[in-house]
């Protein structure tokens, strides 16, 4: 075939272009020239002629050639064509087989590795094979068998030997390595998928197991840690036995996991039966779990002798708890009596009472002895808990029973113990001390019984001076001096006496049956009778000067005397009313019986007792008795001397009176002269009518 | 007692010596009276004087007895107890002589 283009329009390319294509493949050289042909009108014939029969030529031997050629090229093209078909055979063949060679091993090989997605992805390989891979090959096949026929068929058709496959490659062979393949096939599939089941069996087995061992492991966990606690050695005992019921507690729960953790080894075995690809794993946790199972059935025994120890140990403990609380109170009690005994601060005043207080005191030394042994038992108590503590190595707590610790028992004992000889010697001095006090007791009363009687004497003594009828007023001051001396001279007893009270005091004594003087009534014995001296003595000299200067008679003052002393019955140196009265009359006064005698005796009481005591002293009936009848005008005598001093006048002059009167006398008047004020006033007048009647409280109106 | 009431015109004095007081433990008393002046028929020699005017005299000083009267004015009103001429009255139921001491009168008195 001779391909060659021309194009419409240029002829001269063209003619080029055909000229090129004939020499090159049809052997006809050149013989003419393009450019002759196109621009000639009419090309040479002969030379045209010439060229193109050599086309002829060309083409009429090819024709032969070609039709032998033909022929040959028939006969060469079924060889060509048997060659190839048979080449394409052994080709298939070979592959055919070659894949088969490869694929049946992989189909007889019913191993897996043992896990499901493994086998899964086997699975899924098989399908792919199935599916993808065998079909083809199939065809393959059916093509190999179709080519061998087709080819068998064509040899003898043209007469060829019949074609024989290269060793190994026969259709034979062939079709027994595909029963083989068939063969490695069949059962691939369900072995494929029973294998699958079981893997997953024993995968959801696997989860089984390590789903129960994680909540076996979960409900493990801390439990060693909490039975191998050795808590129950420091709680009291009530929650020993709330610890003991939580044991019991444990060790049903621990009874009702057994069987899980059974299940659980169970299950481990199947999995190693089924030869699960990952025993190793599960073997190993089943293992750590059932070690620790036993571990915890140990330790629960254990635990357990433990809390039942520790139970009847503290059952002890508390036991002597009791026992201790028991005891301890009552003596806890008679400590803090005895201590408070001991201390007792107290006040004797006798020797009866201090004596009294040794024999108790003797007495509570006699209870001593038992009262240490008590106390010794019941220390021994509490020594025995400590010790049992001790021994169990629990820990030691509080006595529930009572708050009295064993210190606090010790303690006081032996402060007890201590203040007993304190004690001793407290009452000891206190006994001196009240010896002592009944001395200075004995001291005081001895004088005072001396003294008390001496004064009473001395007060009667005197208040029987007056008394005594006859006496004149003289021997009666006499006396009164005498006595006035001897109590004098007796003051040396009084002081002495005081000195003994000031002893008696400061030993804080406060009373003494020795005497019933206190010092107390004999000062005021004592100050009655220097006051009644003083006042008598006092009395006298007044009545010898009323007398003296009312020019009484011894007679007289001696009527008077005995009249009063007849009517002061009480001997208080005074008379009431009536006694005065009566009195009057019998010193021969007429005072009548009459509204007139009444009114007279009012004047009389007026002028005696004009502060209206109630009462007439001696001193005023004496006054009244001796007053002169004739009521002379003293005012008026001194006004008289001092109107002749003032030369007639109503007035005085301080300088009269510096004249007439000494010096201090002069200046007493010229201070207390009001000034004159009549009529007739001189300058430096003063008023001595007013002066004098002011001596004797009277004053003009 | 008695009530008396003297009144006397100003600058004039009322007439009576005033004795006696608180002070001299003696009563208030009437001692002198002039004749002719205010006080002369109402007041006479030994009358106690226990009031002047509202105040009770009994507790008085002289010189107290004295100022009161002096404040009265020229209206002088007096609560006296009459003296029945002073001691004179007196003197008569004295008896004459030296006294002398007969306790039987006082029995037969009492």
């Amino acid at each position: 075939m001779i391909v060659f283009s021309i194009h419409q329009e240029n002829p001269l390319e063209n003619l080029n272009t055909a000229f090129n294509v004939a020499e090159q493949h049809l052997d006809i050289p050149r013989m003419l020239d393009p450019e002759d042909m196109v621009n000639s009108v009419k090309p040479d014939e002969r030379s045209v002629m010439t060229y193109v029969s050599a086309y002829y030529h060309a083409f009429s031997g090819a024709q032969q050639a070609e039709t032998a050629a033909n022929r040959i090229c028939k006969v060469l093209k079924v060889n060509q064509e048997n060659e190839r078909l048979m080449e394409e055979y052994e080709r298939l063949a070979s592959d055919l087989l070659e894949w088969i060679k490869k694929t049946t091993p992989w189909l007889e090989n019913r191993t897996t590795d043992n896990t499901l997605p493994g086998t899964q992805r086997k699975l899924e390989e098989f399908r792919d094979y199935r599916r993808k891979h065998k079909p083809p090959k199939l065809e393959d096949k059916a093509r190999l068998e179709n080519s061998f026929n087709t080819l068998q068929t064509r040899l003898r058709l043209s007469n060829r030997p019949a074609y024989l496959p290269t060793e190994g490659k026969m259709v034979s062979d062939i079709a027994n390595a595909w029963k083989g393949l068939e063969l490695a096939e069949k059962g691939f599939e369900e072995w494929l998928l029973s294998e699958l089941q079981r893997l997953e069996r024993l995968d959801h087995l696997a989860q089984k197991f390590r789903h129960r061992c994680e909540i076996h492991e979960e409900w493990a966990e801390g439990k060693e840690d909490m039975l191998q606690s050795q808590d129950y050695l420091k709680c009291r005992l009530n929650e020993l036995k709330a610890m003991k019921k939580k044991h019991e507690a444990f060790e049903s729960d621990l009874a009702a996991h057994q069987d899980r953790v059974e299940q659980i080894a169970a299950i481990a075995q199947e999995l190693n039966v089924l030869h699960y690809h990952d025993v190793q794993t599960v073997n190993t946790r089943c293992q750590l779990i059932c070690d620790q199972w036993d571990r915890l059935g140990t330790l629960t025994a254990q635990r357990r002798q433990g809390l039942e120890e520790a139970e009847k140990i503290l059952e002890k403990i508390d036991q002597l708890y009791l026992d201790f609380a028991k005891r301890a109170a009552p003596f806890n009690n008679w400590l803090d009596g005895a201590k408070e005994d001991l201390l007792d601060m107290f006040i004797v005043h006798s020797i009866e009472e201090i004596q009294d207080l040794v024999e108790a005191h003797e007495q509570f030394k006699g209870t001593l002895g038992e009262a240490d042994k008590e106390f010794n038992s019941i220390m021994n108590l509490a020594n025995e808990v400590q010790r049992l503590c001790q021994q169990y190595g629990l820990t030691l707590r509080e006595n529930p029973y009572t708050t009295v610790s064993p210190s606090d028992i010790s303690n006081k004992w032996g402060e007890v113990k201590q203040l007993v000889p304190k004690r001793d010697r407290t009452l000891h001095d206190e006994r001196i001390k009240q010896e002592n006090n009944e001395r200075l007791r004995r001291q005081f009363a001895q004088k005072a019984n001396i003294v008390g009687p001496w004064i009473e004497n001395q007060l009667d003594g005197v208040a029987s001076i007056g008394v005594a009828a006859r006496t004149s007023l003289e021997e009666q001051l006499n006396k009164l001096r005498q006595f006035e001396k001897a109590t004098d001279s007796y003051r040396v007893h009084m002081n002495e006496l005081e000195r003994y009270n000031e002893e008696v005091q400061e030993s804080l004594i406060f009373e003494n049956r020795y005497t019933h003087y206190t010092m107390e009534t004999l000062r005021v014995g004592w100050e009655q009778l220097l006051t009644a001296i003083a006042r008598n003595i006092n009395e006298v000299e007044n009545q010898i000067l009323t007398r003296d200067s009312k020019g009484i008679s011894e007679e007289q003052m001696n009527e008077f005397r005995v009249s009063f002393n007849h009517f002061d019955k009480n001997r208080s140196r005074r008379l009431e009313p009536k006694e005065f009265k009566a009195c009057l009359v019998s010193l021969g006064y007429n005072i009548r019986d009459d509204r007139q005698g009444d009114a007279d005796f009012q004047r009389i009481m007026s002028i005696v007792d004009p502060n209206n005591s109630g009462y007439v002293t001696f001193e005023a009936f004496l006054d009244f008795m001796t007053r002169e009848t004739a009521d002379t005008d003293t005012a008026e005598q001194v006004m008289q001397s001092f109107k002749i001093l003032a030369g007639d006048k109503p007035f005085i002059t301080a300088q009269i009176l510096r004249q007439e009167l000494p010096p201090d006398q002069a200046e007493y008047c010229i201070q207390r002269m009001a000034p004159y004020t009549g009529r007739d006033a001189v300058p430096g007048a003063l008023d001595y009518m007013s002066f004098s009647t002011a001596l004797y409280g009277e004053s003009d109106l | 007692m008695a009530t008396v009431q003297i009144q006397k015109s100003g600058g004039q004095p009322w007439g009576f010596r005033l004795a006696g007081g608180r002070d001299f433990n003696v009563p208030l008393q009437v001692k002198k009276v002039e004749s002719g002046s205010p006080a002369a028929g109402v007041l006479a020699p030994g009358d106690s004087i226990i009031g002047i005017g509202n105040s009770d005299a009994r507790g008085m000083t002289h010189m107290q007895a004295h100022q009161t009267i002096r404040g009265s004015g020229n209206y002088l009103q007096l609560t006296v107890v009459k003296g029945h001429g002073g001691m004179d009255r007196l003197s008569s139921i004295k008896p004459k002589g030296p006294v002398k001491f007969s306790p039987w009168k006082a029995q037969s008195a009492q």
